[in-house]
């Protein structure tokens, strides 16, 4: 995929949003590449050492895990990063990601990361992180909600 | 408190397994607060603005929100390390956090974290990204129980 293709892709993505024109370009220079996967396809295997970066571009994906595979943890979308967590942590893959619908992707090479410059992996460090405390912040809220309804059911029937 | 009673505090905890003996020692060297609390005492509150990062020496610990209290969302057992969101999502405390019986904590400062040199400090910051992926991965089992 040309630089330029992958910077404008890239450019739309909100996490990359607090990179400078200049950095941004340095980000398209990695090796970045757009893949597809079929339908039921895995993206990302549960236990798998791998430390790259998604972003999803088109279709939809769902993520689940080995011990409970019917169950649906998440539903990725256009727009929507994943693989964040062994990106930026460098640990095994926790869950895996499974396209629904045939997936159009772009897949960033952790180790290239690394030799970017530390300003612009810090800036995206940060904002990954920043997605990380959003997700858990949202879980306790629903936790919340559904702890507080669950009790309020209890009490009145 | 003691560098050595520290050193051996770290040893016994999962979380600073990844790090080298030399690590390890640097790490129980810096200030570090010994605090003791009573059953149900505030450790965190949710909103302050601290940074700092805690492990649960002795004791348990219990999670929650301001509204409303009486929900826990998580329980935090002996070798627990907590904190961690504010000093790496650089915002106020989101939850609250208290002890469950009495409990005793290590209070590592988030300004000395955050002048840690890089290579340790960006060690260190992994490994509080895995504990804030674990729970993650805990919440998301926790709410699918709840929902089913």
């Amino acid at each position: 995929m040309a630089d330029d293709d992958i910077l404008k892709l890239l450019k739309g993505i909100t996490i990359f949003k607090v990179l400078t024109p200049g950095e941004l370009k340095a980000l398209a220079k990695m090796k970045t590449v757009l893949i597809k996967y079929d339908a039921d396809e895995a993206i990302i295997q549960q236990g798998d050492i791998d430390l790259r970066l998604f972003v999803l571009l088109k279709g939809k994906a769902v993520v689940n895990k080995n011990e409970n595979p019917g169950r649906i943890l998440a539903t990725l979308k256009p727009g929507d990063v994943f693989g964040e967590v062994s990106f930026i942590s460098q640990s095994p893959r926790t869950a895996n990601v499974i396209a629904r619908k045939p997936v159009y992707a772009l897949r960033m090479d952790g180790d290239t990361f690394d030799a970017l410059d530390l300003a612009i992996q810090n800036k995206i460090r940060a904002e990954l992180i920043k997605l990380l405390v959003l997700r858990l912040n949202n879980l306790n809220d629903s936790i919340v909600m559904s702890e507080a309804m669950l009790s309020y059911l209890r009490y009145n029937t | 408190m003691e560098f050595e009673k520290v050193l051996k505090c770290f040893e016994a905890i999962p979380f600073f397994e990844g790090f080298t003996r030399e690590e390890r020692r640097f790490l129980a060297s810096l200030d570090c607060n010994r605090l003791s609390f009573t059953d149900g005492e505030a450790i965190i509150r949710e909103g302050d603005l601290a940074r700092s990062v805690y492990i649960l020496v002795e004791g348990r610990a219990r999670v929650t929100r301001n509204k409303p209290p009486e929900v826990t969302l998580s329980r935090l057992d002996t070798g627990a390390v907590f904190g961690e969101i504010a000093l790496l999502g650089k915002r106020p405390r989101t939850t609250s956090v208290a002890a469950d019986g009495p409990a005793t904590v290590l209070m590592m400062d988030g300004e000395t974290i955050e002048r840690l040199n890089p290579v340790l400090l960006n060690k260190f910051k992994n490994k509080l990204i895995e504990l804030l992926a674990n729970r993650l991965d805990a919440l998301n089992e926790q709410l699918m129980n709840l929902v089913r």
